[in-house]
């Protein structure tokens, strides 16, 4: 499975309820060595919302500053943004994904610092 | 040494390639008008190019990528193909323009009929991209376009600077003119000045050259000072039209009235020199925009381009330059008239400003692409206004349009 199948899938809770689509995926190296590469990458958890337009700005990234009027903009499109840990994930079908919980059981992704 | 003879020709070559036919017909037909009454809408467009040029090329500079691979890689497949459709056209448009202006400047110069013209300029356009070295190129179109200056020296001949001072410093909108006319030909100009093959061709020239780090001077000495230069140029355009044109009641609907002011004020040189300007400006122009089709499709697509490569490392790029120039020689030999496709080529650029230059405000302040060399929050300020306007212009492009009947 390549990671690009993800985006984009429809994201299903406990009742069959869609939270939106998958944005982003976030990624952190945590893994064992491999070879000179450095450390794998695990998957963190899927960033899930509704809205799709514009969630590839970088607008949530704290270290990208500016134009303020923007990244107001970009952050208040996104604020139905979550973060489902992949701890959560039931089942991974083609272009639907279900997890464990509801919408309330979710937090909102930290802002990445760079 | 080096270093300063290489911005200085950087900054002869942004002056002279500042100019294009867009520009040329844009300016002539807004003094011949509306005096210069539109003076200042260039030095918004001016001032607006030189913002995100200077962004473009830094991003150029530090992330080694041009503008349309960016596009893409933030604003998602789906809305960047809309983009690259409506960049592409509208750069078709440009192309068609340019090589029309190519050869009706050689009809001036030979009394030929344009349209003889046009598979020859096309066939050379073609020619010179596959066998001249990028920056040769731009540099002998670039520094041959300076002989432009010409309609500067008209203007000065002319003296008559209560006149235009007149209309400049207190713009009013003629008798038998309307106001939507007016607003549509403020559209044309400032679309004249941001044309957006221009950031496609700068930030893509600026990867063609190798920039780097250390070109960032290069970067802001070009921008800065030749843009702003080549702004003057089209000033004087405008002035000299206003000067000689208006009072005959002389609207340009042929490129053969622009290089009346020459020919009244200097003679035969004046008309020479004003041709060999017209030549080189628009020449310089077919060859960027031809370039910029194949930099876009190419950049969008992941494929290689540039003429950097062996020519067989980057067929496909190749392959839509050659299809590019065929297809714009093959509108332009349809009989259209020119002087109509650029004014629809510079007018729909202004309807799809934002599109180009919303993902390069992005971009400049992400440190991930040009590390601490993000925009400082005052030209952050001025950028973000520029993006409002950029709006605006667009949504009122096409109802003035269609409202003015295209500014007839």
């Amino acid at each position: 499975m390549r990671l690009s199948d993800f985006l984009q899938a429809e994201v299903l809770d406990d009742n069959d309820v869609s939270i939106g689509r998958v944005q982003d995926v976030r990624l952190i190296q945590d893994g064992p060595v491999i070879g000179t590469w450095g450390a794998a990458f695990s998957i963190e958890g899927l960033i899930v919302s509704k809205r799709g337009v514009g969630a590839r700005l970088g607008f949530h990234r704290s270290n990208v500053k500016g134009p303020l009027p923007l990244k107001a903009l970009f952050e208040w499109i996104f604020r139905d943004a979550r973060l489902v840990e992949w701890e959560r994930i039931r089942s991974i079908e083609e272009g639907r994904i279900r997890f464990r919980g509801t919408y309330e059981d979710l937090k909102a992704p930290d802002p990445l610092s760079g | 040494m080096k270093k300063f003879l290489e911005i200085t020709l950087g900054i002869l070559t942004a002056i002279g390639g500042f100019v294009d036919i867009g520009d040329i017909v844009a300016n002539a037909e807004s003094g011949a008008r509306f005096h210069m009454s539109l003076a200042w809408v260039v030095i918004v467009g001016v001032v607006g190019i030189i913002v995100y040029a200077e962004m473009s090329g830094r991003v150029a500079a530090l992330s080694g990528r041009a503008v349309f691979d960016l596009v893409r890689e933030r604003l998602g497949p789906r809305v960047a193909l809309t983009n690259l459709l409506a960049s592409y056209f509208i750069n078709f448009l440009t192309l068609t323009a340019e090589i029309a202006g190519v050869s009706l400047a050689l009809q001036l110069a030979s009394s030929v009929n344009y349209l003889l013209w046009i598979p020859l300029v096309a066939f050379l356009v073609w020619f010179v991209i596959w066998r001249v070295k990028f920056e040769t190129m731009e540099r002998i179109f670039g520094i041959l376009g300076l002989v432009l200056i010409v309609f500067v020296v008209v203007v000065w001949r002319l003296g008559d600077w209560h006149t235009l001072s007149a209309t400049a410093l207190h713009p009013s909108i003629p008798k038998g003119e309307g106001i939507p006319t007016y607003f549509f030909f403020a559209i044309a100009l400032f679309g004249a000045a941001m044309t957006p093959y221009e950031v496609f061709f700068f930030s893509s020239g600026a990867v063609e050259e190798h920039w780097t780090r250390t070109d960032l001077m290069v970067n802001r000495a070009n921008v800065y000072i030749g843009f702003a230069l080549g702004g003057i140029l089209s000033l004087a355009l405008m002035a000299s039209a206003d000067l000689v044109l208006s009072p005959g009641g002389i609207s340009v609907s042929h490129l053969s009235q622009v290089t009346l002011p020459a020919a009244l004020t200097i003679g035969k040189l004046g008309v020479a020199v004003t041709i060999v300007g017209f030549f080189a400006a628009t020449f310089g122009a077919a060859l960027e925009t031809a370039l910029s089709a194949g930099y876009t499709v190419s950049q969008f697509f992941g494929w290689q381009w540039g003429t950097f490569v062996k020519r067989v490392e980057a067929p496909r790029f190749h392959a839509v330059v050659i299809l590019s120039v065929i297809m714009a020689a093959m509108v332009g030999l349809t009989t259209i008239d020119p002087i109509k496709v650029t004014e629809y080529s510079i007018v729909l650029s202004a309807a799809a400003l934002p599109l180009t230059y919303f993902p390069i405000l992005v971009i400049a302040n992400d440190p991930d692409y040009v590390g601490e060399k993000t925009n400082s929050k005052f030209l952050n300020v001025i950028a973000f206004s520029y993006l409002v306007l950029l709006v605006i212009v667009a949504l009122a492009t096409i109802p003035l349009m269609i409202a003015t009947k295209g500014g007839s």
